[in-house]
């Protein structure tokens, strides 16, 4: 899908996925993403708090990068539609391990949503979607 | 909507807006086909759409217009970017050739189409007794027409004056490619023959002898395919 730009690209992954899956029944309603995601991101994922989805903010440690405990943590306690978390921090330039991020995030079914704006054309992936 | 994108057909708009303030109700108006072609009052509607590349503008860059203190938010979130109203960076090449665009539009020469426009439409009814212009008797945009030939698919029109060097479209251009008869022909009561008009629109630039050149490859196609349909 062609977009404008990253911030239509993220609106529509993030929201699209959730209204999608509700539509179909599907009765999770955890999204979970990072403090430090873009802000198109952020409040994405906080804007469907109004659309009775829970929206779940991971905090980073002080080297910026995810926690993988603390995404395991958010995982296990309720049934989750959606992980989104960007590969590299448009701030700080932080690279998160989308490898094992990703890993993590796609088992049992759960959707993963990667904002890579910062990346492309700059580091190597180590994830395929 | 200010033109209909099939038709041409203007609708009502100052009544429309009083009507509408009258009731408290707030008036949005899609201006995209009338921009730049008829003199419009935005002041008329509380917010107003408009599209760059339809005024000769590269794609990518459109607008809405807001009556001051109209407040709504943002379908796409995130950037604060048009004061929270819509995040994502500014397609700054984009808007500068809409703003270009917009700057060369001629409404009154737009007007100068529209004695082009009614001789092509007299020639057509002229070649063809059975053609229908769709709108033919209400205010209309001066370039567009909606030229219904009973029995002949709209998609075999195209295909046909394409042939002969003539790029109309069959309905919306933007929904082209798709094999549907028209909902703006069905919602004006013409039933199966919705699937059977074409839609001419005159450029800005379009030459003196367009009309007479239209009618003859417009004559020609009806001939075989008429011919056909029987």
């Amino acid at each position: 899908v062609f977009t404008s730009g990253a911030t239509e690209a993220n609106n529509i992954a993030i929201k699209g996925a959730a209204r999608f899956a509700a539509s179909q029944g599907d009765g999770r309603r955890r999204v979970v993403t990072l403090a430090t995601e873009h802000k198109c991101v952020l409040e994405s994922v906080r804007d469907l708090a109004a659309e009775g989805f829970e929206p779940v903010v991971l905090p980073v440690g002080a080297d910026g990068l995810l926690d993988l405990d603390a995404l395991r943590e958010a995982l296990a306690a309720a049934p989750t539609l959606l992980v989104s978390v960007m590969a590299v921090n448009n701030e700080i330039g932080v690279v998160q391990d989308l490898a094992a991020v990703g890993a993590l995030a796609k088992e049992a079914g759960r959707l993963f949503h990667t904002d890579a704006a910062q990346a492309a054309g700059r580091c190597r992936s180590t994830w395929r979607p | 909507m200010a033109a209909n994108n099939e038709t041409g057909v203007l609708h009502p708009l100052a009544e429309t807006a009083t009507l509408c303030r009258a009731h408290g109700a707030l008036l949005h108006v899609d201006a995209v086909q009338a921009a730049g072609r008829v003199a419009l009052d935005p002041g008329l509607a509380d917010s107003v759409a408009l599209s760059g590349h339809k005024l000769g503008g590269p794609a990518g860059a459109g607008a809405l217009l807001l009556r001051p203190g109209l407040h709504l938010p943002a379908l796409v979130a995130g950037g604060g970017q048009e004061r929270g109203r819509r995040g994502g960076t500014e397609p700054l090449p984009a808007i500068a050739g809409f703003a270009a665009a917009a700057v060369a539009a001629r409404p009154e020469a737009a007007e100068g189409l529209a004695a082009l426009r009614d001789r092509l439409e007299a020639g057509v009814l002229a070649a063809a007794p059975d053609a229908v212009v769709v709108g033919a008797d209400a205010p209309r945009l001066p370039n567009t027409s909606c030229i219904l030939l009973p029995g002949v698919s709209a998609e075999a029109q195209v295909i046909a004056l394409d042939l002969a060097g003539v790029r109309v479209s069959a309905g919306a251009a933007c929904s082209s490619g798709k094999v549907a008869r028209s909902h703006v022909l069905a919602a004006m009561g013409l039933g199966a023959a919705a699937g059977c008009a074409i839609r001419v629109s005159l450029p800005w630039n379009a030459p003196e002898d367009a009309p007479e050149r239209f009618v003859l490859a417009w004559s020609a196609m009806r001939d075989r395919l008429s011919r056909r349909a029987a």
